[in-house]
């Protein structure tokens, strides 16, 4: 590996350690459903519903990038 | 960057271990919610991190724009647009699984076994997951990240089958 590469590299790391931080949120996220709360079939199709607003728009946006994009404007995320 | 894969790693494991105490207190559509939540802030933290090391100014660019080259400090690290293209048409196939999984929790009854599309969801999600690696550069941080996501994969997929049989 030449030191370009390992630049490079070192911008990835940079890159890589916030969303380590992100992934610590969900933990804690999932810790407070362990300790006994318990989600109401309304809160739990919220989250779903949340669920599938986020992929649609992430699945409109990753066709974007592979250039197979048939719908230019994004849909609401 | 060990640093950071050995960190990411013990997240993940984290994350594995904390679903599955998860699974032992609440109901089972709630189990079901939970998986797939948290396979899809996976699937977006995927997404996020490839697309930042592709581009990282366009990456920081709110709300979200497409991506459709890679920087040459990207392709310098093995990261080529043709590599970035591919990964985005695996990811595109996964999110459109989790809109299925997700509308198909959305309808799940009282008395019902859990929806076949939690199944299919997984199980393609684990060939997804399994193409991006072999697409990503060679020990790169980012097959290394999916590796990682596939190892939690698995276990997912290993806690719905635990699931089968029994009542919502």
């Amino acid at each position: 590996m030449n030191a370009e590469q390992i630049q490079a590299w070192i911008q990835a790391a940079a890159i890589l350690i916030p969303a380590g931080q992100a992934t610590v949120s969900t933990i804690f996220a999932l810790i407070g459903q362990w300790r006994g709360e318990v989600l109401s079939e309304e809160e739990q199709n919220a989250i779903l519903e949340g669920i599938k607003q986020d992929a649609t728009f992430r699945q409109w946006l990753a066709l974007q990038d592979a250039g197979m994009g048939n719908e230019p404007e994004s849909p609401v995320q | 960057m060990q640093r950071v894969l050995y960190a990411r790693r013990v997240l993940l494991s984290l994350m594995v271990v904390v679903l599955f105490i998860v699974a032992c207190s609440v109901s089972l559509k709630q189990r079901a919610v939970t998986t797939v939540r948290t396979t899809q802030a996976t699937l977006a933290a995927i997404q996020d991190n490839e697309r930042a090391i592709c581009d990282p100014e366009l990456a920081k660019i709110r709300p979200q724009v497409p991506i459709t080259a890679c920087v040459e400090s990207a392709v310098k690290a093995g990261l080529t647009t043709e590599r970035h293209q591919n990964i985005a048409k695996g990811l595109a196939v996964a999110f459109g699984l989790q809109v299925k999984a997700a509308t198909a929790l959305q309808a799940w009854e009282a008395g019902q076994p859990p929806p076949k599309e939690l199944d299919e969801m997984l199980s393609t999600l684990g060939s997804v997951l399994k193409v991006v690696q072999q697409i990503t550069p060679p020990n790169s941080a980012i097959s290394k990240v999916a590796a990682d996501i596939l190892s939690v994969s698995d276990q997912l997929a290993r806690l719905i089958a635990s699931l089968k049989g029994e009542s919502k």
